[in-house]
């Protein structure tokens, strides 16, 4: 029989609180661990909320300043839009300009051919005998026994039913041109935008040296088309009670400009409407721009898209 | 459309354009367009006849206050006869004339002139522009009558009127 192990000695008490202490010194390092953890994401989340508060921050004044531009946009004018209008002006007159070039060419040719016409053995016998009456005979009718101014008379009236067709086209404002339909725009606009209105503005594709340089220019269809407007503008004044408001021709956008000032008048009607149905009305009364292939449409827009200097 | 043309036949059988019109009448081509529209008058074809030239003479109220040649020699002599024709064709507030009237048939330098002149006397108080139906138009003030019909070619103020529009010219209006 083997001798049986001895019993373990039971801790003695300095062993008992050495372990005590070790226990404890490790679970206060356990805890100083935990608690420096702790503090270490404490501080990484309060970095992240001052982080997330800076860029809530940041937000809000994109926000604003967001807000205020969309503000801005709505009352104002952007610098595009302002090009869009004089580009499309300038664009516009140009386009208008090369079929005025067009229609001059045309013209010549039909003048020439008219005269060719006109010179036939028949024809010009008949405007000899009418030029005669027109100058010589047409002032001593009166005298003339009543069979002979009879007579007379009727061979006139002969000769003008003759004469008419060439009458007629060689008082006809534009012969008819084969070519593309040409759209352009008339603008207007009331001044201020909302409210009473003080002042109408109309710009024509055409320059300004139809108003200005037209006692050296020849009459072509730019001079006609700025008389039709000019007709339509009186028109309307007279119709929205303002027939003797003041009216100027000065230079936007390198374009004619038509102005009236309606600030001593009370407009009678909706100024918008009426002026875009008597821009309409101008380019239905007479046949020079159908017959040039240029179609015309009038376009409302805020006043200070037509201001010279431009915004930005 | 074009004046390029001699052939007679084309110029016989023409009508007047407007800008013809305007140059025989001394106004703007946008005048006569006013003036025939006002009097529903404005042809379709935008040609005109004597008849026309006529209505717009008379619808316009145009008016030719000088035959060019036969103008006052001197400028003081011009403004004291300017003077006194608007004194009597203008004998009350109520009447005005159209302010091309006035210079209607001078020569365009002297035009420059009664220009100036006009503009002072508008400056000074003795005339009144006013807008019509017929366009930019001139009327005497009723209190400055007696002032004004006492500038003779001879006064001062006339002599100071000249010498004021004729060396720093006052800006021709």
């Amino acid at each position: 029989m083997s001798p049986s192990p001895e019993p373990p000695h039971p801790p003695s008490l300095v062993d008992a609180l050495a372990q005590a202490t070790r226990e404890r010194a490790r679970e206060e390092q356990e805890i100083e661990s935990a608690l420096a953890e702790v503090a270490k994401e404490e501080l990484q989340n309060r970095k992240a909320i001052d982080e997330s508060y800076r860029r809530i921050t940041a937000l809000r004044l994109l926000r604003r300043e967001f807000e205020e531009r969309r503000v801005a946009l709505a009352t104002s004018t952007s610098d595009y839009e302002w090009a869009a209008v004089r580009n499309g002006l300038l664009a516009d007159r140009s386009r208008f300009m090369k079929r005025v070039e067009e229609l001059r060419a045309a013209a010549r040719v039909r003048d020439e051919q008219l005269a060719e016409q006109m010179r036939a053995p028949e024809i010009a016998a008949a405007l000899r005998e009418f030029e005669l009456f027109q100058t010589e005979v047409e002032p001593t009718l009166p005298s003339l026994p009543p069979a002979y101014r009879r007579a007379i008379v009727e061979t006139h009236e002969r000769n003008l039913r003759r004469l008419e067709p060439y009458i007629r086209a060689v008082n006809s404002l534009t012969p008819r041109l084969d070519a593309p339909v040409e759209p352009v725009g008339v603008v207007a606009c009331a001044s201020p935008a909302d409210g009473r209105p003080e002042a109408l503005v109309l710009v024509l594709p055409v320059p300004f040296e139809v108003y200005r340089e037209w006692a050296t220019r020849e009459e072509d269809l730019a001079g006609i088309f700025a008389y039709r407007l000019v007709a339509a503008l009186f028109k309307l004044l007279a119709d929205i009670g303002a027939e003797d408001a003041p009216v100027e021709y000065f230079e936007v956008h390198e374009c004619l400009a038509l102005q009236v000032w309606l600030g001593d008048h009370t407009v009678q009607g909706d100024l918008r409407e009426q002026t875009l149905e008597h821009i309409g009305g101008a380019y239905e009364s007479g046949p020079e721009l159908t017959n040039a292939a240029v179609e015309v449409y009038g376009v409302w827009l805020r006043p200070e898209l037509l201001t010279e200097d431009g915004y930005g | 459309m074009t004046d390029g043309d001699s052939d007679s036949g084309n110029v016989l059988l023409r009508k007047l354009r407007v800008d013809q019109v305007a140059r025989w009448l001394e106004i703007h081509p946008f005048e006569v367009i006013r003036t025939l529209v006002r009097a529903n008058a404005l042809p379709d074809d935008l040609r005109l006849d004597a008849q026309d030239v006529e209505r717009v003479r008379e619808c316009g109220g145009l008016e030719t206050w000088w035959d060019g040649a036969g103008a006052p020699g001197s400028d003081a002599e011009l403004v004291a006869a300017l003077i006194e024709r608007l004194l009597e064709r203008l004998p009350d507030a109520a009447t005005s004339t159209r302010s091309d009237n006035i210079f209607r048939g001078l020569e365009s330098h002297r035009q420059i002139f009664l220009r100036r002149v006009v503009n002072q006397l508008v400056r000074i108080g003795y005339l009144d522009i006013v807008m019509t139906a017929a366009g930019l138009s001139v009327t005497v003030r009723p209190l400055t009558r007696d002032a004004l019909g006492a500038m003779t070619a001879g006064s001062a103020q006339v002599q100071g009127l000249v010498a004021q529009c004729t060396a720093d010219g006052g800006q021709p209006g």
